[in-house]
């Protein structure tokens, strides 16, 4: 080994330590960007469903206690692919339908004369929503819903004032 | 020479940036725990909510409560009962009050995760001795 080679070895020795330290700094800063963004998605994507089991719920419930003096019961619209939860209701002798159902990927609520037939144009989207489906057993109303994301929930409801047809 | 003492200055650079990095790292990995957590625990409340309130609406509709929790999987009996979730253990409280028309039965549900409590929620009903004719 010459002179000049062993003069330049320590030289060396400290520009790839500082080069491997450069790569651990490159690496973790990466990791941790990686993880932050992953985890900020997580966070976001988790309360993105809490957020629709939220409304999709709510929405549902408050609809059916707001009404519950009323008569509830299940329709089926085969011509329209509707099943719908509708909540009828008598004011001074004129009768009125409120209509909750499913369609287009949306929570939908009508609010008609029984005079005026149902199109389910009628109404106005609440909320989005993958499956609306109801059914009623004695009082005890059940509906099944599956948000767009595919998380499925169930609210069971016993209707106190009112009360399912039979 | 010269060279030298300019790759040492870069050097101990390097290790000053890099100390404070670790610095920051520390406190953003201990941010990310704690939203992590928060993501759970947020998780938990919400189902804990969805099932106390068809709980609450069970319980007003039961004949047998007692049998009716038993059903679900409950145990315990006089004083409390409780069913383990996966997240979070829902415990349910019955109380009677006994008057002389009749009794006012109320359940309180509520859910708890690691000692905390997420919610809780009352179900009452009162129930007539005798038929009240409306």
């Amino acid at each position: 080994m010459s002179k000049k080679s062993a003069v330049r070895a320590p030289g060396m020795i400290q520009n790839v330590f500082v080069l491997l330290l450069l790569a651990v700094f490159a690496c973790l800063s990466t990791f941790l960007v990686t993880m932050g963004a992953q985890l900020y998605r997580n966070t976001v994507d988790s309360a993105e469903v809490n957020n629709n089991t939220r409304i999709m719920t709510a929405v549902v419930r408050s609809a059916v206690w707001a009404e519950d003096g009323g008569e509830v019961l299940v329709e089926r619209f085969d011509d329209l692919g509707l099943s719908t939860l509708s909540i009828v209701n008598d004011f001074d002798g004129d009768i009125y339908y409120k209509r909750l159902y499913c369609k287009d990927g949306y929570l939908w609520e009508s609010f008609t004369s029984a005079e005026r037939p149902f199109t389910g144009e009628s109404g106005e989207d609440l909320c989005p929503l993958g499956k609306f489906e109801p059914s009623i057993d004695g009082k005890m109303l059940t509906v099944q819903l599956e948000s767009v994301d595919g998380t499925a929930d169930t609210i069971r409801m016993y209707l106190r004032a009112g009360g399912a047809k039979e | 020479m010269k060279s030298g003492s300019r790759a040492n200055a870069l050097l101990v650079e390097l290790l000053i940036v890099i100390f404070f990095f670790m610095l920051a790292s520390m406190i953003l990995v201990q941010l990310f725990a704690d939203a992590k957590i928060k993501t759970v625990t947020a998780r938990a409340t919400n189902s804990a909510m969805l099932e106390t309130q068809n709980l609450a609406e069970d319980l007003y509709a039961a004949e047998d409560p007692e049998s009716f929790l038993t059903g679900m999987g409950f145990t315990g009996g006089e004083g409390e009962w409780t069913l383990t979730r996966n997240d979070y253990v829902l415990h349910v409280i019955p109380s009677a009050e006994k008057t002389a028309a009749g009794t006012l039965r109320t359940w309180q549900i509520s859910a708890t995760r690691n000692e905390n409590v997420l919610i809780t929620l009352p179900s009452t009903r009162y129930l007539p001795e005798e038929e009240v004719s409306p």
